[in-house]
């Protein structure tokens, strides 16, 4: 009992950086779960920010401003030339635009040669070609109605109607992917735990590990196996409580509890869990110092959360990242969610789950064999 | 005697070994995972051709001829716009079914309009939607004229087929756009910031209450002041070391094009490091606490500022710039990495200098700060 105790008092130390993690965590999923789209079983236009500095006022300017707002994000404040630069180095915006003074009488004069629309963008991006592509379309299909005898009005309204017009397109996917805020929140929880784990429960092993420590257990009346198993109950009791809060706090986040869907999500964190404990038992077994618990807190989970798309979306990942992802739990807790997302079940994730597992083992059988490997050296 | 102490001092600081192995070995385990996940990110970002298929549902040659010849023309600064594959519907369905080897199928209808099938969405599918809706809306303007006003047909027509453009395009100024490159700004902050750990023992070392050396520090007629500084010294030395090696591995080895002048670059992470010694030097001498309890002050200011400056979440900086942009100005983690951002878009200039100013006199603060607080302190008194 007393290494039971012990490792409750050693684990107190850490409780300024465990709330610490815990808080950047939790403003990651906050802010992020503020993105999440209503879904795609119908067709929707891509939302770009657009800056846009309207030096006419005219009833076109007016008009084209009015059309990007029904598809796009329109900043009009009067930003500066660096904060514009950043707006659009972040993306947030894809487009500055800056309308001259005299485009709209331009405009309905149709001389032929009208004024244009200053627009700066990142070169050669997608977002920036979109926004100018749907200027231009609304544009010049006014400017066509109005030659075909309408008025500006009229024209614009018209042109309005038929650009808002998507009964064209349609979504032929079989699948209909749900994005829901659920999802965006436990798609983060990986990264809390492996802070968590890493920052507190790792530096404390550590230190049980230590050479004057281990000898001075290692003496006394207490036997190695009793030692060992008071550390590892101390150890899934502390991830339990983790897992508990993490989930609950998630779970009130986004809103959603003891869904079907969520089950099957908090099967995978449980399962993650697991996993993340057994890497945590694997590199307590290398001799770490725990003073580079900080370093490696920081190695380890961002390492797995960037490679396994924690924070960003596997499909955005390179190729090689795809491929090292694949060989991480994170890649396969997300691949998991993906699943849950398309509507898949206990079955279809379950290789998921395995894989997760299964990689939890491999790194703790090493981890374990080279901890004997050591020890037999050291004797 | 000061040089023979900052020799000393120094060989405390190379014989740490673990630290400076963690302190070299993060930026560099985590610049080459940065470098394999965001490597290809912008690229994608970049304009390619949209690979279409295009299926022909009727047998007009007259509507046949005008989908090609408008879906062939369209194009973007003299770039073709779309990959276009003329096909079979079966053929074409089963290439936008099977991964991405077409984005969506266009299919020509009998009534001259356009539809497209798509699997997501997305900008690419926005892309190929406004194409669509482009020339739909054109059919039926054409339609509508000729119905309501067909003495102005030929005009209308003649416009619809003119070439004409309203946008003026600019590119943004700046070395290198790419948004990914900000988690490596935010790595290098990190460790700079991270160089606080090398400082931090400076002032347990220094105090006789606090551990067998400063007691013994404490004994000797050397000033308190001088053990200070000198381990301060050294503490920067090996930091500057560590922090130029892990930037000389990222910028020649991983290729990272931070943009901007090079030497401005490491000038920049040799301010920072000083900031970051600062740091710790600073919180080293706060007050009489235990060792664990100051690295663990550290480690919240350094995460919490990373976190804050976006090194998890690329957009949390603007974020912030948005919401309490005073909390930009005041972290040091993102004045860090903002000074490498400045020196990238907008060159030597204000906001650069304006990120060396608050480094420079952040650091004296922190540095006469720590030594007042170190100075002060007394432990007996009859």
């Amino acid at each position: 009992m007393i290494v039971f105790k012990t490792f409750f008092k050693v684990l107190s130390r850490y409780k300024f950086s465990m709330i610490m993690y815990l808080a950047i965590a939790l403003a990651i999923i906050t802010i992020m779960s503020g993105f999440n789209s209503s879904g795609n079983a119908s067709y929707y236009s891509v939302s770009q920010g657009i800056i846009v500095l309207d030096n006419d006022k005219s009833e076109v300017s007016r008009g084209l401003i009015a059309y990007l707002e029904t598809i796009n994000y329109i900043y009009e404040d009067d930003y500066t030339e660096e904060q514009i630069t950043d707006m659009i180095y972040y993306t947030k915006a894809s487009n500055y635009l800056i309308i001259p003074e005299g485009f709209g009488e331009a405009f309905l004069s149709d001389s032929g040669n009208p004024l244009k629309i200053e627009s700066t963008k990142e070169v050669d991006t997608r977002m920036g070609y979109t926004v100018e592509a749907e200027m231009d379309s609304y544009l010049k299909l006014t400017a066509n109605y109005m030659k075909g005898g309408y008025s500006f009005s009229e024209a614009d309204e018209l042109s309005r109607e038929s650009l808002a017009d998507m009964s064209a397109v349609n979504m032929v996917s079989e699948v209909v992917i749900q994005d829901d805020k659920i999802f965006t929140v436990f798609t983060i929880l990986p990264y809390a735990l492996l802070t968590l784990l890493c920052s507190a429960v790792l530096p404390v092993i550590l230190r049980f590990g230590t050479m004057l420590i281990s000898r001075r257990t290692g003496i006394s009346s207490l036997p190695s196996v009793k030692k060992q198993s008071m550390l590892a109950l101390a150890s899934a009791l502390v991830t339990i409580g983790m897992i508990c809060v993490l989930i609950i706090i998630s779970s009130l986040l986004s809103g959603e509890m003891l869904t079907a869907r969520w089950a099957l999500i908090a099967i995978d964190v449980i399962v993650f869990s697991m996993t993340a404990v057994m890497i945590i038992i694997a590199l307590s077994s290398f001799g770490i110092n725990p003073e580079a618990a900080p370093a490696i807190t920081n190695i380890v989970a961002l390492s797995f959360s960037f490679l396994g798309g924690i924070f960003v979306p596997i499909e955005h990942l390179g190729g090689t990242a795809k491929a090292i992802g694949q060989f991480l739990p994170t890649y396969w807790y997300s691949e998991a969610i993906e699943r849950i997302k398309s509507g898949g079940g206990l079955n279809d994730i379950a290789i998921c789950l395995g894989i997760q597992l299964l990689f939890g083992l491999m790194v703790m059988v090493i981890g374990m064999l080279y901890g004997r490997y050591n020890l037999r050296k050291a004797e | 005697m000061f040089l023979n102490i900052l020799c000393k001092k120094l060989k405390i600081c190379v014989n740490n070994k673990q630290n400076i192995f963690w302190t070299l070995m993060f930026p560099i385990i985590l610049g080459t995972l940065f470098t394999i996940a965001f490597g290809g990110i912008f690229e994608s970002y970049k304009f390619e051709q949209v690979k279409t298929a295009v299926v022909f549902d009727t047998d007009n040659e007259q509507v046949v001829e005008n989908a090609k010849t408008f879906l062939e023309g369209i194009s973007n600064d003299g770039k073709k716009l779309l990959d276009i594959q003329y096909l079979e519907y079966d053929e074409a369905e089963a290439l936008l079914k099977d991964g991405e080897k077409v984005n969506g199928i266009i299919r020509v209808k009998e009534d001259g309009k356009l539809t497209l099938d798509i699997l997501s969405n997305g900008v690419l599918s926005t892309i190929q939607q406004s194409i669509v809706t482009g020339y739909n809306q054109n059919v039926t303007m054409i339609e509508k004229v000729a119905k309501e006003h067909p003495e102005k047909l030929y005009e209308v027509i003649k416009g619809v087929s003119e070439n004409t453009s309203y946008v003026l395009p600019k590119s943004l100024g700046g070395d290198n756009k790419d948004p990914f490159i900000s988690y490596f700004y935010n790595l290098l902050a990190m460790t700079t910031l991270f160089a606080s750990m090398h400082s931090l023992r400076i002032g347990n070392n220094t105090q006789a209450n606090m551990s067998k050396v400063g007691a013994r520090a404490n004994a000797s007629p050397v000033r308190r002041m001088s053990f200070q500084i000198a381990g301060f010294i050294a503490s920067f030395l090996v930091s500057l070391a560590v922090v130029e090696i892990g930037l000389t591995v990222m910028i020649f080895i991983l290729r990272v094009e931070f943009g901007g002048n090079i030497l401005m670059i490491y000038l920049t992470s040799a301010l920072a490091a000083l900031l970051g010694v600062s740091l710790g030097f600073f919180v080293g001498n706060l007050g009489s606490f235990s060792l664990d309890k100051k690295e663990g002050i550290l480690v919240g200011i350094t995460l919490l500022g990373c976190a804050l400056s976006g090194l998890m979440y690329g957009d949390m900086k603007i974020i912030i710039a948005e919401k309490a942009p005073f909390i930009n100005k005041i972290n040091p983690a993102a004045v860090i990495s903002d000074s490498y951002y400045a020196l990238n878009m907008f060159g030597v200039g204000g906001r650069f200098f304006e990120t060396v100013m608050y480094m420079v006199g952040l650091s004296l603060i922190l540095t006469i700060g720590g030594l007042l607080l170190g100075r002060k302190v007394s432990y007996d008194s009859i």
